[in-house]
């Protein structure tokens, strides 16, 4: 008996969660497959959705408000509000918790000067460079997370953005004819997706921060551009090197 | 498939914690803070689900002596229930609905830089969904609830989850361009 759609990604799903293949079932139905394989996909992703973490400013105001919510238990909720503070820094660890912070968090300064020690630590140019480019799709995501967050578009994280990516560059005479073009094509990569990110993020801001996004997006596109020049893409001369640019053929 | 099946809030935990042991209380907060986090993140905009959470955890301290039944469903409930009072405060100050608030997802940092622009997406695409069907994905599919979870927490029939299961990733789908056109 040929089950509904909805019956067999019910079964297929059930089934994935067990560890199971869908495909075992959907062989059973070929003629209800290809409806229902997309969807199974999906649910991968969303089961893939990374966790938030909580603001510290937010815990600590959830802390205090827990705390003084009920007078008759004041006491009782003080000391649960001061467990759960400890259980959730020991729990998520400073080091993680670095790893997360955004601009305005208490860790954030020890996110940077992280950084900053992994890169004087470094002695060769090229890990230098690499960790550059690192430092630059940091900044981004940080701009991105920062603005889900609600903290609008940091104009500062933008500029060290795009200042990361030139510092990158600026190595990047430095390293062996052999891996600068290799090189040059991850600073085109990372240029368009820059520019292809904040595009997105553009038609949800405001006309003062479209400007500021504009601008940026403008010079990522040109850096892009100016990669895929010097690596000779879109039908120039011949190199040595595969571009990995997105806009490349 | 990501399996985040809830564990089950052990049972002498719950009864100190219905007590007002304060431990007992703090342990639990610590258990369900992040999954509560989790789904007013996916289910709201990601700038709300902190103080929205933080609501809930209030509800959680301030009710839990009278829970019975899964604890799951219960704790669901009230979050639900938080969502629709926010959506209800927010239409009567003539602001602008859940729906429309609904933002990009916040990127995992340990994510791939790739990965960002897929997860907006993904947050995109559930923010348009019917509420019904933004309820149950993030039920089922972020925070790993089974079926008889979801019935217990919503009162949908096994039946109706599936039909809304399907009709909402079809949805979801058609939303990131991936579906055929109706």
């Amino acid at each position: 008996m040929t089950p509904e759609p909805e019956e067999l990604l019910d079964q297929c799903i059930e089934h994935m969660r067990t560890g199971g293949d869908p495909e075992d079932i959907l062989r059973q139905h070929p003629d209800l497959a290809d409806e229902v394989r997309p969807l199974l996909g999906l649910t991968s992703e969303l089961a893939g959705l990374p966790d938030p973490r909580p603001s510290m400013p937010t815990l600590m105001r959830t802390l205090t408000r827990l705390a003084l919510r009920r007078p008759t238990s004041r006491r009782a909720l003080m000391r649960a509000a001061a467990v759960f503070l400890c259980v959730c820094l020991a729990g998520w660890g400073a080091v993680a918790a670095s790893a997360n912070a955004l601009p305005g968090d208490w860790l954030y300064s020890v996110k940077l000067l992280t950084e900053r020690a992994q890169f004087f630590l470094t002695v060769n140019n090229e890990a230098k460079a690499e960790l550059r480019i690192a430092f630059s799709e940091q900044r981004l995501t940080e701009m991105v997370r920062n603005y889900e967050r609600g903290g609008g578009i940091d104009k500062q994280l933008l500029r060290e953005m795009l200042d990361e990516a030139q510092d990158a560059l600026d190595i990047s005479p430095t390293l062996p004819e052999a891996r600068r073009g290799l090189f040059l094509s991850r600073v085109a990569y990372l240029s368009d997706f820059q520019k292809s990110t904040l595009e997105r993020l553009k038609e949800r801001v405001g006309e003062e921060e479209q400007q500021e996004l504009t601008r940026v997006i403008d010079a990522c596109g040109k850096r892009c551009e100016q990669m895929c020049r010097m690596m000779g893409c879109g039908g120039g001369a011949q190199r040595q090197w595969t571009c990995t640019c997105p806009k490349c053929p | 498939m990501n399996e985040q099946k809830h564990d089950n809030v052990d049972a002498e935990l719950l009864r100190r914690a219905r007590g007002r042991d304060a431990d007992a209380l703090a342990a639990l907060c610590e258990q369900i803070y992040p999954k509560v986090l989790k789904y007013m993140y996916y289910r709201c905009r990601p700038d709300t689900a902190d103080d929205l959470t933080a609501e809930v955890m209030l509800r959680v301290v301030r009710g839990v002596e009278r829970q019975n039944g899964s604890f799951w469903a219960w704790l669901y409930r009230i979050a639900a229930n938080v969502v629709i009072d926010k959506a209800r405060s927010a239409k009567s100050r003539r602001e602008e609905t859940m729906d429309e608030q609904m933002l990009a997802q916040r990127p995992e940092v340990a994510s791939a830089p790739a990965a960002v622009g897929r997860h907006l997406d993904i947050q995109d695409a559930i923010g348009q969904l019917t509420d019904d069907q933004k309820e149950l994905v993030v039920l089922k599919f972020v925070q790993g609830l089974s079926n008889a979870e979801i019935g217990e927490a919503t009162g949908r029939t096994p039946e109706a989850i599936r039909a809304l299961q399907f009709r909402a990733l079809a949805a979801l789908r058609q939303i990131l361009g991936e579906g055929d056109k109706e």
